[in-house]
């Protein structure tokens, strides 16, 4: 019987750096596919960013919650100033070929719309945008991952929704 | 129009099945985790060889204020500069070198405008997050007066650090636990360790030593002006980078003691190739002399190539320009300040223009 023998003193079942990327890389690699809008992108992004917390495994595994360590490692490197200035001399918003069978043409303007969107917001917009539609997380969550303050976290969504709101409006009016 | 919240929610969800996974990203994060390492160590070994046998950067016993002379930055280390140990990097402020463990990344110091550190060790610049939750396992301070956003705020509790030219008081001082402050006085330059591990702090205060490098005085009384000893054909062999501040953080003046050298670097023939093919590439401006109006901050990009030949490139970081060998100014673009803004010059230059608004003073 364990009597005496608080919960906090068990042995924590720690997984393998391995087993927890195998098990966590697709939603870290749609996450980072959304905040960079590049296949390839996204990948390095991911990458980098377990290489981080492959060097710091020990420690980053036995925290509660080892996905948001390497989420905000990736919205770092996103958000880097070097991903900036590459992003400025690359093409954006690359117009993929999409399966249109049936879909309504306003399904198709705001998927390009959001599409664009993407491409243009600066990076920390972009990522607080990711993170509250994608992810559904509260602003004082993005805040946490963005390193800024709730109403700053605020700030980013409501501007990207101002964007946003203007794009369908140019849609809206190419249609008319 | 549709509900925007939801277009959001819905459309985000369909980007992102776009993706395509399968890559192996784990196998490459141990891959490149592996290469970094061993590049680690293999500079550091090779910084070993340098000192050992005389070629590379420089460790001079004296304190010369002599201006950039060209040629190979030449090593005159003194009986007593000791080697950099393996895993060790050479930090320099004005005219004092100390040896801090590679992993460890920069930041500021008492005296300036940020205390904690700034930068990972990797270059990139570390977000509030990380300051706070200890990525770093300890970094470089320096007492830098300018900056985008000041902070008083101590450093993280169980982080090390080394603070050069920080205005401490001679002394140890206990920080609790384990952890140990001690400041002592080398060449007229305080330098602080702290650290529970009392055998990295002895190993880095007894490695502060003076240092003169050939390439980067350790004062100046202005922005040299760019020079170059080559006619074509040039092949670079290295890169030494200097960064200087003025002394009192502000923009110098005839009535001021001038310019203080903050941080070197000395970077293989990769980046120096880098730099010297992307200034020929960038439109040239001019020339004017913007770097001659400083703002305080500037960059000396010393290129030593074949031959003893050399270039030095002058960047003043209140200019969106680099002044090459010519004095030429060239556009400053991402291609001609990647290959040198690495590291700790992130950490020192805050006035950068191009690493604090990328994008207002490149491209359009």
């Amino acid at each position: 019987m364990d009597v005496g023998v608080s919960d906090r003193l068990r042995p924590v079942a720690v997984p393998s750096f391995d087993e927890w990327v195998a098990a966590r890389v697709v939603p870290l690699l749609r996450f980072a596919y959304l905040l960079t809008g590049s296949q390839s992108e996204a990948e390095d992004a991911v990458q980098g960013a377990l290489e981080r917390a492959l060097a710091a495994w020990p420690r980053v595994s036995r925290t509660d919650d080892p996905e948001t360590y390497v989420r905000r490692m990736i919205v770092n490197q996103h958000i880097s100033v070097w991903r900036r200035w590459r992003r400025r001399v690359s093409p954006v918003a690359v117009v993929r070929e999409t399966d249109t069978a049936g879909d309504p043409g306003e399904e198709v303007a705001a998927r390009e719309a959001v599409r664009r969107l993407c491409a243009m917001l600066p990076p920390t917009q972009r990522a607080a945008v990711v993170l509250r539609y994608y992810e559904d997380r509260d602003y004082a969550e993005i805040a946490a991952l963005l390193g800024c303050a709730e109403a700053t976290a605020r700030s980013h969504v409501h501007r990207a929704l101002r964007v946003l709101r203007g794009e369908l409006a140019k849609e809206d009016e190419d249609d008319a | 129009m549709r509900d925007l919240e939801q277009t959001l929610r819905e459309e985000l969800a369909q980007l992102a099945d776009e993706v395509v996974d399968g890559a192996p990203l784990a196998q490459r994060a141990r891959t490149a985790r592996l290469r970094r390492t061993r590049r680690l160590v293999g500079a550091a070994a090779v910084a070993v060889l340098v000192a050992a046998g005389g070629v590379g950067v420089a460790l001079r016993a004296s304190d010369s204020g002599a201006p950039p002379t060209g040629g190979a930055p030449t090593v005159h280390a003194s009986d007593d500069a000791p080697a950099v140990p393996v895993g060790y990097r050479l930090e320099v402020w004005q005219d004092v070198g100390v040896d801090v463990p590679s992993i460890w990344g920069w930041g500021g110091a008492p005296g300036g405008c940020v205390t904690g550190p700034t930068v990972a060790a990797d270059g990139h610049r570390l977000t509030a997050g990380e300051r706070a939750d200890g990525v770093l396992l300890g970094y470089v301070g320096r007492p830098i007066a300018q900056g985008g956003s000041c902070s008083s705020a101590p450093p993280p509790a169980a982080l090390s650090y080394v603070w050069l030219g920080a205005d401490v008081p001679v002394g140890r001082v206990h920080l609790g636990g384990d952890r140990i402050q001690e400041t002592r006085m080398v060449a007229g330059v305080a330098v602080t360790v702290a650290s529970a591990d009392a055998a990295v702090r002895e190993r880095v205060l007894a490695s502060a030593h003076r240092v003169a490098l050939d390439a980067c005085p350790a004062r100046l009384s202005s922005p040299p002006d760019p020079s170059g000893r080559d006619a074509g054909g040039f092949v670079p062999v290295s890169l030494q980078v200097c960064a200087y501040a003025s002394v009192d953080g502000t923009a110098a003046s005839a009535t001021t003691d001038g310019y203080r050298l903050l941080y070197a670097e000395q970077l293989a023939a990769g980046p120096a190739t880098d730099l010297v093919d992307a200034v020929a590439d960038a439109r040239p401006l001019g020339q004017y002399s913007c770097f001659g109006a400083s703002g305080g901050e500037w960059a000396l990009l010393h290129v030593v190539g074949q031959g003893d030949r050399s270039r030095d490139y002058v960047v003043d970081l209140s200019c969106p320009s680099i002044a090459d060998e010519t004095g030429l100014q060239h556009r400053l673009t991402p291609a001609d300040v990647l290959p040198w803004a690495t590291g700790g010059v992130n950490a020192v230059l805050h006035a950068n223009p191009l690493i604090e608004v990328p994008g207002v003073l490149i491209g359009d």
